[in-house]
This record gives C-alpha cells, sequence and structure tokens, in this order.
C-alpha cells in the first residue's frame, strides 16, 4: 500500500461524490454546476496536501482547504449553515495558525549553519543534536494546532455542526479527505519526537489522549442523539479519534496508507448512504418518522450495511484496521489497544438500536417525487460499496501475505 | 543606534495591536491593521540585506496583501453591508488588561528559554511578537463582531509572519507568497460566508 494507491482510492471516491452532487443535489436550490471547478480545486489541493513533503507548503494547503470548506457548507442555503461555516472557518484557521507556529519552532530549535529545508528527511537527523524546549514546544504546538482541523477534543465543536448542516456530499467530502491530509501532516512530527529524548511532555501520550476523548466523548453524544445527519457526524468523528489513535502506535507506511485510504471509502460511502436514507425517510430525527409514509427497504439496507463497514462487517476496511491496532498493541506490549474495538463494538451495537426499528416500517417503493433522484443516488452508491468491498478483501489479502511487513 | 529603530517599530506593531483590540469603531480598527501591516516592512530589513532580493519580494507581498488587499476588501464589506460603525466587546477592559497580563509572562517564559536569535534582533523584540500574536488571539476571545473576529486574524497573522521573519529568517518565496494568499482568502470567505447568510436569512433545505 502506498500513496498512489490512496490517492487512486481518492480520485474515484471522489468522482463518486461529485457525481452525486452535480446530477442528484437536493439540499437547496443553488446551482451546483457553477460550483464544480470550486469543488473540483479544493479536491486538487487536499491532493497537493496529501503529496507535499514541506512542512509548511503543505500547512499552506490545508490552510487553504479551510477556505473552501467554509464556502460549500454554506451550500446549504440556511441560516445555520452560515454559523456552522464561520465555526469551521474561525475554529480551523485559528488551529493551523498554532500548527504555524509549531512548525516555526521546530525549523527555528533545529537551525543550524547548514542551509536546510522544511522536510522530515532533513530535520530528523538535526533533532538528537538540537534537544531544547523550542523544539519541544514547537512538535507539541503542531501536532495540538492540527487537531484542530482533524476535529479533536478540545477543538471538537465544529465538527458535528459542520458535517450535520452542510450537504451530505459536502459531509463526505470534508470528513472522507480532510482527516487524511492532517493525519499525514501529523506523521512526521510523531517521528521527530521519536528522536527527542528529553521530554518534559510527550506529544505522543497527548494526542493519544486527544485521540481517546474524542472517541468516548462520541460515543457518550451518539447516544443521545436523535438526529440522523449528526448521528453520522458523530460516527465520523469517532473515526477521527480512532486515526490519531492508530497514529500513535507507530504503524508503518504500507498500515498508515491503508487506514487512510479506509476513512476516505467508508466516509464517502457512510454520508452517501445517510443522504439516500434521510431523503426517504422525509425527517432527520428518529422520532419525528412518519410510520405511515413507510421506507424503501433498499435505504435503510445499504445505509445499515455502510456503518457495519465502519466497525464490523470482517470484509470491511475498518475491520482490518483494528485487526492491526490489536498487532500493533501486542507487538509493542500496549495491550489495552484492545480497548478500541470493544468501543467501536459499543458505538456500532448503540447505532443498531437506534436504526433497526426502521426496519419494521412498511416496504415501498422510493416515493414519486424523489425516484429518480435517489435510485441514480443508489446507483452511483454502487460503486462505492464496491470500492470499500474490494479496499477490504485487499487488506485481507495484505494481512495474510504479509503486506503489512511489521505485522 | 539601529537597534533602538527597530525597538521602537516593534513596540509601534504592538501597541497598533492593542488599540485595534480595545477599539470600538470598524473602520478605526480596519485603519490600525493597515498601520501594523505597513509597519512589518521595517523589520524585513533587520534580518534580510537592503540589497538582498528576497528581502525586496517580501516587502511588495506585504504591500500587495496586507497593506492594501486585505484593508481594501475589509472596508468595502463594510460599505457592502452598510455595517454600524460601532461595536461593543464580550468583556470589559479589566478582564482584557487581566488576559494581557496572562500572556505577558508566558512571553517572558518563552522568550527566556530562546537559544539563537539574529544578531540583529533582540530579546525585548521577540517579546513584543509574542505579545502580538496574543492580542490577536485574544481578539478572539474579547470580541463578538465577525469583522472585529477577522481583525483579529490578521494581527495573529501579522504576529505569526514577523515570528517567521525573526526565528526562521524567512521562508522561500513561494511559500510565502501562499501564506499571504491564505491570510487573505480567510478574510473573502469570511466576506462570502457574511453576504451570502443576509441573502438567504430564511432559507429552507429539503434533505
Amino acid at each position: 500500500m502506498n500513496l498512489t494507491i490512496v490517492s487512486f482510492v481518492g480520485l474515484i471516491s471522489f468522482l463518486s461524490v461529485l457525481a452525486i452532487m452535480v446530477f442528484t443535489f437536493s439540499k437547496s436550490d443553488e446551482n451546483i454546476v457553477k460550483w464544480t471547478p470550486f469543488i473540483i480545486l479544493l479536491f486538487i489541493t487536499i491532493l497537493a496536501s496529501w503529496w507535499a513533503t514541506d512542512l509548511s507548503l503543505q500547512w499552506v494547503l490545508i490552510e487553504a482547504t479551510t477556505l473552501f470548506g467554509a464556502i460549500l457548507i454554506s451550500l446549504s442555503k440556511t441560516e445555520r449553515s452560515i454559523e456552522v461555516g464561520w465555526k469551521f472557518l474561525l475554529l480551523n484557521s485559528f488551529g493551523l495558525g498554532i500548527a504555524f507556529l509549531g512548525i516555526i519552532f521546530v525549523s527555528s530549535g533545529t537551525k543550524d549553519d547548514s542551509p536546510t529545508t522544511l522536510d522530515l528527511i532533513n530535520l530528523m537527523p538535526k533533532i538528537s543534536s538540537h534537544q531544547n524546549l523550542m523544539v519541544e514546544t514547537g512538535l507539541w504546538l503542531a501536532v495540538f494546532g492540527y487537531t484542530a482541523k482533524l476535529g479533536l477534543f478540545p477543538n471538537h465543536f465544529w465538527v458535528s455542526d459542520t458535517y450535520a448542516e452542510s450537504p451530505s456530499q459536502v459531509s463526505s467530502l470534508l470528513s472522507a479527505f480532510l482527516p487524511v491530509s492532517v493525519i499525514l501532516a501529523i506523521h512526521p512530527f510523531l517521528l521527530l519526537e521519536t528522536q527527542y529524548l528529553s521530554q518534559h511532555f510527550s506529544t505522543l501520550l497527548a494526542l493519544m489522549a486527544l485521540g481517546l476523548i474524542t472517541m468516548v466523548y462520541s460515543l457518550f453524544t451518539v447516544y443521545h442523539t436523535d438526529d440522523i445527519r449528526r448521528i453520522t457526524a458523530l460516527t465520523a468523528l469517532f473515526h477521527s479519534g480512532g486515526l490519531a489513535f492508530f497514529l500513535c502506535l507507530y504503524p508503518n507506511d504500507s498500515m498508515l496508507y491503508y487506514i487512510l485510504a479506509s476513512n476516505i471509502t467508508v466516509k464517502s460511502l457512510l454520508f452517501s448512504t445517510m443522504g439516500i436514507l434521510r431523503m426517504d425517510l422525509g425527517s432527520r430525527n428518529l422520532s419525528g418518522v412518519n410510520k405511515d409514509r413507510g421506507l424503501n427497504k433498499i435505504s435503510i439496507y445499504i445505509y445499515i450495511f455502510a456503518l457495519g463497514m465502519a466497525f464490523v462487517v470482517p470484509f470491511s476496511p475498518f475491520f482490518i484496521s483494528d485487526l492491526l491496532i490489536l498487532k500493533l498493541g501486542m507487538e509493542t506490549s500496549k495491550y489495552w489497544t484492545f480497548l478500541i474495538p470493544i468501543l467501536n463494538l459499543i458505538f456500532f451495537v448503540i447505532l443498531l438500536n437506534k436504526f433497526l426499528p426502521l426496519l419494521e416500517l412498511e416496504k415501498r417503493d422510493f416515493l414519486e417525487e424523489s425516484k429518480k433522484v435517489l435510485y441514480t443516488r443508489f446507483k452511483i452508491t454502487l460503486v462505492m460499496i464496491l470500492l470499500t468491498t474490494i479496499l477490504g478483501f485487499y487488506g485481507i489479502f495484505l494481512l495474510l501475505t504479509g503486506g503489512f511487513s511489521n505485522v | 543606534m539601529n537597534v533602538d529603530f527597530y525597538d521602537l517599530v516593534y513596540l509601534l506593531l504592538l501597541l497598533t495591536g492593542i488599540l485595534a483590540l480595545i477599539e470600538n469603531r470598524i473602520r478605526r480598527v480596519v485603519d490600525l491593521i493597515a498601520i501594523q501591516s505597513f509597519l512589518l516592512i521595517f523589520p524585513c530589513f533587520q534580518v534580510h540585506s537592503i540589497t538582498d532580493y528576497h528581502s525586496w519580494a517580501v516587502v511588495f507581498l506585504i504591500l500587495l496583501f496586507k497593506v492594501f488587499l486585505t484593508p481594501l476588501t475589509m472596508i468595502w464589506t463594510i460599505k457592502n453591508q452598510r455595517m454600524s460603525e460601532n461595536t461593543s466587546p464580550r468583556f470589559g477592559f479589566l478582564t482584557t488588561m487581566f488576559l494581557f497580563l496572562i500572556g505577558f509572562s508566558f512571553a517572558l517564559l518563552i522568550v527566556d528559554n530562546l537559544r539563537k536569535l539574529p544578531e540583529a534582533v533582540d530579546k525585548i523584540e521577540v517579546i513584543y511578537v509574542f505579545l502580538m500574536i496574543y492580542v490577536g488571539v485574544m481578539g478572539f476571545i474579547l470580541r463578538k463582531h465577525w469583522l472585529m473576529l477577522m481583525a483579529g486574524f490578521v494581527m495573529f497573522e501579522n504576529g505569526i509572519f514577523l515570528l517567521t521573519l525573526i526565528l526562521q529568517e524567512g521562508l522561500p518565496i513561494g511559500i510565502e507568497i501562499g501564506a499571504f494568499m491564505d491570510s487573505l482568502l480567510v478574510i473573502v470567505s469570511a466576506i462570502a460566508l457574511q453576504i451570502r447568510g443576509v441573502q438567504f436569512k430564511h432559507g429552507v433545505s429539503e434533505e
């Protein structure tokens, strides 16, 4: 597994989401075609940030995604979406400002007479001879700043609002692709920290704690949530916490890229299926569902399937990722990593408890007014299902053949 | 003598930030932002030589993005949105001063741990820069009006730019252009969001 494959998986997922957006956008009366170049530009910026090796250039590209994201959120054309767009813009810009400060601290703290560029290969050998508080503070500021963009505690407030109030396709894009950029940005700093000997505080442990707190927060919040969009948003937030936790176990490149590809496919699928279910149900609150309205079973089956792929289905990419966490935990004698699959299971059971009653609704075809839109969405979503399944089986193949080399 | 001049510039940079933080008239805050941005030009020549191509490129970027485009965009918005001139802060002067003193203590602590600075740069100047960043952060906390929040963001960005200049002696020009463009686009995004918000205040959604 490498970054080329992740980019390819990203491209297919992006095209699927874009197709849904262009052909079936229904969140508002916005002319979505005129926004297409803007959305493509967002994807290109995200993709460029994955490949950028210079830490400051990577930061510039990630900051640029914030600007595009904030405007896209407002495609919902509601007052609430504007507030959420503002929250997204301010919290992310602020977090990224702190991250930039951290990058400069690290760069300055490791400065010597030789010319240097701000990339991992250049900075790595310098850390051992530059053990100072400035570098240490820089590492922490960079990681903490970026966690705001990832949506980790205590900067998690924008996540569920943003994913819940944006059009589902925008939520797909933001939740699937942005965490990949951020994880790839944080990764070099954690590697730099391995060379740092005299620590006052550990960036790694702090990130792990933030990831875990975010997961537990999502778990408790989802239990009390009735809104389908918000439930899906909290599922995405839970996985962002999981991603941070996974990163702290120092996975090799193959494992890291695999879990990033998993994040792209599963979250795109999750929000796309949520969009179908939401429209077919006619209500975003589970308690507000009109039982006489009935439901096309396709919409609930694919959503539950997507939830399964996000947690427990044995051939799902996230299930493989759980196995990788357990393996890494056992290899490093961190047996408490068993906690992660258990949290996953609890989260999944809560979700099942919320959505299984929908299976009792009377079976019907999609309603006439939304039939064309929903069937088109369903057909495009099949591509995502296929992609996610292929990635899952590819993970099993890698696991069995030693493709994740240090497992 | 040279060092004294730069001390004055750094002090003025901080003071314009403080004035912008406690000023309640929007237009005046934009003017202060423009002045602060203009003052950023001088430290470029403290770190780089006056004959250096890079320093003139940075001066051009500061003038274009920070001194002209950012304030002009904000002024255009004030006129376009027919904004009320007066705003009120979230907290009073006493809270502001208390928060400032906390930041001042932290700035002293951090600067005390700094090992290597460019020869021309004095520690007191670094304290001013840290406080400038902090004043920007305080803008986020203490102000309510959205344009004042953006003014806080601009001050925060100005401080980070200056710190980058001092500690890193500047970044490659391509990345500097990107960073300047980004900070302007944050303002543009904010304005676009605000204008769209006014346009569909009572919008409904199907999905």
